[in-house]
C-alpha cells in the first residue's frame, strides 16, 4: 500500500511552503522482556560484562553461609551373612559362593526328563572310557526304557514320544545309575566284566555323583517354595553382638532377587537353635566425598554445557505422579547438595554406618544422622529406600544395608509350565488353564489349544481376560499347582 | 603368531570338574539356551545311531598366556580385567588356515557377566554446599595512577565497579522511567516529520500509523 502522506515532490513543497513541517522524535525503547522464555533460555552470549550480569541475576555471586565439605570420617560395622534357612526347614551354613537366586529358587528333581537321563549316561560312559569300552553292558542294565503305551505324559505329544523312541534301548539312563549309586549301591553290580575294575569304578562313580551336584543344584534340607502360595519364604542372618540379625523373606517370587526382597525380622533372635553371635568387624576410614553426578543431572553453572541426553525438564509428571515428582525435585532442585563416598563391601555382608562425620573448608564438624532414622512405626517418617521392620510395634528403623549376594544379569531359559489362573465370579470357581507344560524331551511344549483360534501364539502374552471369552474352559480346578522349573 | 589356542591343558586347570569340562559347560548352558539344547539333543541322538558324536572345542580369546577358562569355575584371584571371547566350536573338518574359504553355522551368542565377590557401594549425605560460581570473565585491572604498586583498595574497589556496571548492563527502560533521566535515555531518537519532507525515521510505519492518519 502507498504511503498517503508521503510528498511527492519535495522541492517544490519546500518552495511554495505547501504544508507546515514540524520535526518530532521518535525514541527506540528496547524492551528485554516478553511472554515466550525460549530465547532468554537460550542463554545467548554477548559482551563480557553480559556473562557477570546473567551470573549476578542467577544468584552465582551470592554469598552462602555454607561451605565445601571435604573431608568424611565413616565408622562402619560389618558382618556377614552366616546361616539360611529354607521355608520352615533346618537352618544350613551360608555359602557366599552360590548366587542367592539358586539357593532360593532351587527345587529338587522330582523325576528325571529324558535330557537329563542322557546327558547323565553320557558322562558316564565318558568316564569309563579310559578303563575300556563297557558301553554294551551298562546299555543292557540301565537303557531308556521303551515307551510305555499307557504313558499319555510322552505318548499324548508327538515330539516326546519321538525324541524317546529314538534313544530307547540305544542310550544309557544315566539317571537310573545315579539312583542306583545314591541307594549305597556300585556301579559294577551286576556286571561281571568290571569285576577286575571295581575300585578304579567305584572312585569313578564318586566323581560321577559329585560332577552331577555340581552341576544340579539342588536344595539341601529343603526348598523354599510354598506351593499353596506360588511363592518362596526363605531367612537368612548375619550374627550381631548379642543376636543374630534375622532377614526374612516372606514373599519372594519376582524372580530377581534384592534388598528389597527381604525385611528384618524384629523378635526372632536367631533363625532356630541357640543364636549365633559375633562381635562385627569395623572400620573407620578417613575419605574424600564427590559430590554425586549422574546422567541428565543440571549444572549449577549458569554458563555451562550440559549433556542434553537424558533431560529430566521432559518428563511429565501426572498430579498423582509422586515417584515422578520426587525424581525431579530430587534431580533438578537438589541434586548438587548430595555427596558421595564410594565403599567396597564383600557379596553376602551387613554394613550399617555407625557415624559419618564431615569437616568441611572451615574446619567446621558435623555429624550426620541417617536419613529415615527414627521410630520404625511413626507413620511421619519417611524415606525412600530402606528396609521394613517386620511388624507394626514401636521399633528404631532399620538403617543397615544389606548386600545379598546375588547374580546380576543371569541366563533365564523359557518358561516350562504356563498357568493361567482365572476367577469366575458367577460360577464362584477358579480356572487353570494350562498354557505350556512340561514335557518330557526337557523342553517347554504348548498346552491344548483352542481350536476356534487356530493361529494363537502359546507364548503366553494373551491376557487372562481373553482367554475366558471362550464358552469352556478346558476343565475345572479348584486349585492349580505350578510348579516351578 | 599364534594369537588364539584352542582351550586344554592349563587351561582348565584347577577345575573341580577336571573331567570334560566342555560337555560339562554344554550341559549347563543347554538347560537355558534353546538352540544349545537342540544342540546337546544332536549330540545324543547321533550317539544312539551309531554316529560319531559331535565334540565341541573351546577356544578363549584374546589369549593371555596362564589364562583360565572363563566358562566354568576359575581359581580365585584371576584377574577379570576385561572381556573375553569365549568361542566354541564344533569342527567338522579341521582348522585349516592356509584355506581362504571356511564356512560354519552360528547357532547362538550370548553375553554372561561374572559374579564379582566385592560390590563397589556408595555413601551418600546431603551437604548444604554454598551455590555460588566462578565468575565468567576475566577482568584486567590497571592502576589508577602509576605509583610502582597496588593498593589493596584499588583492587576491592575495581571489583565492586566491575559488579556495579554488571548490575547496570542489565537496566531495563522501565527501571528509567520513574527516574529524572527519563526524556533523555535511551538516547536511542530518531527524527520524524509527519509530511516525509526531511531525512526521517518513522518508527511508527511498525505500527501502521499511516493507515489512521491517512486522509480519507
Amino acid at each position: 500500500m502507498p504511503f498517503p502522506l508521503i510528498t511527492d515532490n519535495i522541492a517544490e513543497a519546500i518552495l511554495e511552503r505547501q504544508v507546515p513541517t514540524v520535526t518530532r522524535w521518535n525514541r527506540l525503547e528496547g524492551r528485554p522482556r516478553t511472554d515466550a522464555f525460549d530465547r532468554a533460555l537460550g542463554a545467548e552470549v554477548r559482551d563480557a560484562l553480559w556473562l557477570l550480569t546473567r551470573q549476578w541475576q542467577m544468584g552465582e555471586f551470592h554469598g552462602d553461609d555454607a561451605a565445601s565439605p571435604i573431608l568424611a570420617k565413616v565408622h562402619l560395622a560389618t558382618s556377614q551373612l552366616a546361616r539360611y534357612r529354607a521355608g520352615a526347614h533346618e537352618p544350613e551354613p551360608f555359602d557366599p559362593g552360590i548366587p542367592l537366586e539358586t539357593r532360593v529358587e532351587a527345587r529338587a528333581i522330582e523325576s528325571f526328563p529324558l535330557d537329563l537321563r542322557l546327558l547323565m549316561g553320557r558322562q558316564w560312559l565318558k568316564l569309563m572310557r579310559d578303563i575300556g569300552d563297557f558301553s554294551g553292558e551298562f546299555l543292557a542294565a540301565y537303557p531308556i526304557e521303551a515307551v510305555d503305551p499307557a504313558d499319555a505324559a510322552v505318548c499324548a505329544h508327538p515330539e516326546a514320544w519321538s525324541a524317546h523312541a529314538a534313544v530307547a534301548q540305544r542310550r544309557v539312563d544315566g539317571a537310573r545309575l545315579y539312583a542306583h549309586l545314591g541307594t549305597g549301591g556300585h556301579a559294577w553290580d551286576g556286571i561281571a566284566a568290571l569285576d577286575p575294575h571295581r575300585a578304579a569304578v567305584d572312585e569313578r562313580a564318586t566323581r560321577f555323583r559329585a560332577w552331577f551336584a555340581r552341576l544340579i543344584h539342588q536344595p539341601g534340607a529343603g526348598d523354599a517354595w510354598v506351593p499353596d502360595r506360588l511363592e518362596y519364604q526363605f531367612a537368612c542372618s548375619a550374627p550381631e553382638a548379642e543376636r543374630e540379625r534375622v532377614l526374612l523373606a516372606e514373599e519372594y517370587y519376582h524372580g530377581h532377587l534384592d534388598w528389597y526382597a527381604v525385611d528384618v525380622g524384629a523378635d526372632a533372635s536367631s533363625l532356630g537353635g541357640p543364636p549365633q553371635t559375633a562381635e562385627p568387624a569395623t572400620d573407620t576410614q578417613v575419605l574424600l566425598p564427590a559430590p554425586v553426578a549422574f546422567d541428565g543431572m543440571p549444572n549449577t553453572r549458569w554458563w555451562a554445557f550440559e549433556d542434553g541426553r537424558t533431560n529430566f525438564g521432559e518428563v511429565r509428571p501426572d498430579t498423582t505422579d509422586l515417584a515422578k515428582l520426587l525424581l525431579m525435585e530430587f534431580a533438578l532442585v537438589y541434586a548438587n547438595d548430595w555427596m558421595l563416598i564410594p565403599y567396597t563391601l564383600t557379596a553376602g555382608s551387613v554394613a550399617s554406618i555407625r557415624g559419618i562425620a564431615v569437616t568441611d573448608v572451615f574446619g567446621e564438624r558435623t555429624w550426620i544422622e541417617a536419613a529415615g532414622s527414627g521410630d520404625d512405626a511413626d507413620w511421619q517418617r519417611w524415606a525412600m529406600f530402606l528396609n521394613s521392620v517386620e511388624g507394626e510395634a514401636h521399633r528404631p528403623a532399620d538403617t543397615t544395608l544389606h548386600g545379598l549376594p546375588v547374580a546380576v544379569g543371569g541366563l533365564e531359559g523359557p518358561a516350562q509350565e504356563e498357568v493361567l489362573l482365572i476367577r469366575d465370579e458367577v460360577a464362584n470357581m477358579v480356572w487353570g488353564v494350562e498354557r505350556t507344560i512340561h514335557s518330557q524331551p526337557g523342553s517347554p511344549s504348548p498346552g491344548p489349544r483352542p481350536r476356534a483360534r487356530p493361529g494363537r501364539s502359546s507364548n503366553g502374552r494373551s491376557s487372562a481376560g481373553s482367554a475366558t471369552r471362550r464358552s469352556r474352559p478346558p476343565w475345572p480346578t479348584a486349585r492349580t499347582s505350578a510348579i516351578a522349573p | 603368531m599364534r594369537t588364539w589356542r584352542i582351550a586344554s591343558g592349563e587351561f582348565f586347570d584347577g577345575l573341580e570338574d577336571a573331567d570334560f569340562p566342555v560337555d560339562t559347560w554344554l550341559y549347563g548352558v543347554a538347560r537355558v539356551r534353546e538352540k544349545l539344547h537342540a544342540y546337546e539333543q544332536v549330540t545324543m541322538l547321533a550317539g544312539a545311531l551309531g554316529r560319531a558324536e559331535p565334540e565341541l572345542t573351546a577356544i578363549q580369546l584374546p589369549h593371555r598366556p596362564g589364562d583360565r577358562w572363563l566358562a566354568l569355575q576359575f581359581p580365585d584371584g584371576t584377574p577379570l580385567d576385561s572381556d573375553r571371547l569365549l568361542y566354541s566350536a564344533h569342527f567338522a573338518q579341521p582348522f585349516d588356515k592356509t584355506s581362504r574359504r571356511q564356512c560354519g553355522l552360528l547357532l547362538d551368542e550370548w553375553t554372561e557377566v561374572i559374579p564379582a565377590s566385592d560390590t563397589t557401594t556408595g555413601i551418600a549425605f546431603h551437604y548444604d554446599r554454598p551455590s555460588t560460581e566462578a565468575p565468567q570473565a576475566m577482568l584486567l585491572v590497571t592502576p589508577a595512577d602509576f605509583t610502582g604498586g597496588w593498593r589493596w583498595e584499588d583492587l576491592v574497589d575495581a571489583l565492586h565497579d566491575t559488579l556495579d556496571l554488571a548490575k547496570r548492563r542489565a537496566v531495563e527502560p522501565a527501571q528509567i522511567d520513574a527516574t529524572p533521566y527519563a526524556p533523555l535515555l535511551p538516547a536511542t531518537v530518531m527524527a520524524v516529520t509527519a509530511r516525509q519532507l526531511t531525512i526521517s525515521a518513522n518508527l511508527a510505519l511498525n505500527s501502521e500509523l499511516q493507515t489512521i492518519m491517512a486522509p480519507p
